[in-house]
């Protein structure tokens, strides 16, 4: 029974100190994110013949600094830098480079982090169709650069063995398409479709829900402006667009929130989280 | 011949018997067994990640334990004195530096494929199929192991258990990073500087012929000629220290 208390104690003792430990390197988070990143070139050497388990090491940690600082502060600092030594060590780890510029350009708003990430990624696999592909979806939903985004979309279609995706969205920049929603709204559910992870997933849904809510606003300011041109007066609500027949319905709102007039287009209220 | 195979047998039994042995294929085995567990962290990776790891795990574990219990294959007979015992018998010294290293040779060739095979129950386990293309990645590795062992028996016949290991292990390192030498050898503008760096680049042995670890998983299996070009490049070089640990073991004298 002695034994046992014994025993009993230490494992609390040990509990507790792992605890109290834990606490304290807290507070040190930020120097170890730092002190972690050596060179990537310099790991190569170090790594001899496990570059990819060495890269595939940096990925779990980066995908826990990720979801970390999501969670918190949403500030990546260190994110192209530790992406940066993943594709050093595994020059055709395709997930590293396309999730690690999508959260780039949509967390960190890191336009030339993004695309130099991509464009090395391009040096390092000249072969691939899916980063001329992927440059050009950035510009094109993130950056807005249309004529930059088409001329990637047709950089990728003269890769080896494009997808259908590459002709279409070729297709659409010669067809003079590309500021379209709907095009926006096509390259999201596809992202959504090839998505590989939950959290990429979470991404490309919410891109989705907000491009549904950008076409329903362009489409309900275009009906309020055909009311108001017709009718001679400002309607007060969207009711009544819909009891005068300018309006089958009103769409639903895919975050859950209203629609409403505000002077002659039409604004937006998201329910808070 | 059957002597070699009595040699042979005889240190397979000793060095499965050690403990050093047990550990070391314990430790990667486990190492196989977490990797399995990295899975919700790996976001979309899981496949890549496991067999990356594991290849890792399985060549990783296997040179060490290489390198541990090959500097000792003749310095323990050295030791034990049983080769006053072993050199009196009608073995010839040449069958036991050859029953030596087909000794360790098939104890590595006989772990790797086991833990292969507990790799494989991994994969499945994700991927709801086998993926055999590893055995293949592996293939070159067992030419690669084949040089080290070669390496160790070879500095073990004029040299101590230490010195072996410790050369053995740097033998390892430069192999991996040799190609370094060729870069180096391309840039430099003396001309007996560049000499020597190709010498030494064409003369040492050269790992990362038989790494394609990363091949396998991006590209599948390299063309046919590469298997035999490699397998050929690992045949002569192990013949070549075999040789030459033979040309000492038979000269040198026991006191």
């Amino acid at each position: 029974m002695k034994k046992f208390v014994y025993s009993f104690l230490l494992i609390l003792l040990i509990v507790n100190l792992s605890y109290r430990i834990e606490d304290l390197r807290e507070i040190k988070e930020k120097a170890r994110e730092i002190l972690y990143l050596p060179k990537g070139e310099i790991l190569k050497y170090l790594a001899l013949d496990h570059k990819n388990t060495l890269s595939d090491f940096y990925w779990l940690q980066f995908i826990q600094y990720y979801g970390h600082h999501l969670q918190t502060d949403r500030k990546f600092l260190y994110m192209y830098q530790i992406v940066d030594i993943i594709t050093d060590l595994d020059e055709k780890f395709l997930h590293a480079y396309t999730f690690g510029s999508v959260n780039l350009a949509s967390d960190v708003g890191d336009r030339v982090k993004a695309e130099s990430l991509l464009v090395k990624a391009m040096h390092k696999n000249p072969e691939r169709w899916e980063y001329p592909f992927w440059m050009g979806f950035l510009n094109y939903v993130f950056f807005k650069d249309y004529k930059k985004a088409a001329t990637f979309f047709r950089i990728s279609t003269l890769k080896d063995n494009p997808p259908d995706i590459c002709f279409r969205f070729y297709a659409f920049t010669y067809y003079k398409k590309l500021k379209d929603l709907e095009t926006a709204l096509k390259l999201w559910i596809y992202m959504y479709e090839e998505a590989k992870s939950d959290v990429e997933k979470r991404i490309a849904e919410d891109y989705i829900k907000r491009t549904i809510m950008k076409i329903h606003m362009r489409d309900l300011t275009k009906i309020l402006k055909e009311f108001i041109k017709r009718e001679g007066y400002k309607p007060k609500s969207l009711r009544e667009l819909l009891e005068k027949n300018y309006l089958k319905s009103i769409p639903e709102h895919p975050y859950g929130g209203v629609y409403y007039i505000k002077g002659d287009t039409i604004a937006s209220l998201v329910p808070k989280k | 011949m059957r002597r070699i195979f009595v040699v042979s047998k005889n240190t397979f039994k000793e060095l499965t018997r050690q403990k050093i042995f047990l550990i070391i294929v314990i430790f990667g085995l486990t190492m196989l067994f977490i990797t399995f567990f990295l899975y919700p962290l790996s976001v979309g990776e899981q496949s890549k990640i496991l067999r990356d790891f594991g290849l890792s795990a399985i060549t990783f574990f296997n040179t060490l334990l290489v390198i541990i219990t090959g500097a000792t294959l003749l310095h323990r007979e050295m030791d034990k004195r049983t080769i006053y015992l072993v050199i009196t018998t009608p073995v010839k010294r040449r069958e036991i530096i050859i029953g030596k290293f087909f000794g360790l040779f098939s104890v590595v060739l006989i772990n790797v494929f086991l833990m292969e095979v507990f790799h494989q129950l991994l994969i499945l386990l994700n991927d709801r199929n086998f993926d055999f293309t590893m055995f293949v990645a592996l293939y070159p590795f067992i030419y690669e192991i084949s040089i080290i062992i070669s390496l160790l028996i070879f500095f073990s016949t004029f040299t101590g258990v230490f010195f072996s290991a410790f050369v053995g292990f740097l033998f390892y390192v430069i192999g991996h990073l040799i190609e370094s030498l060729k870069l180096f050898a391309e840039i430099t503008k003396y001309p007996l500087l560049k000499f020597i760096s190709y010498a030494f680049y064409y003369i040492l042995p050269n790992f990362e012929h038989f790494n394609i670890k990363n091949r396998i998983i991006y590209e599948g299996i390299p063309a046919k000629e590469y298997f035999i070009f490699s397998s050929l490049y690992g045949l002569i070089y192990i013949i070549f220290l075999i040789y030459l640990s033979i040309l000492i073991f038979e000269k040198k004298e026991f006191k």
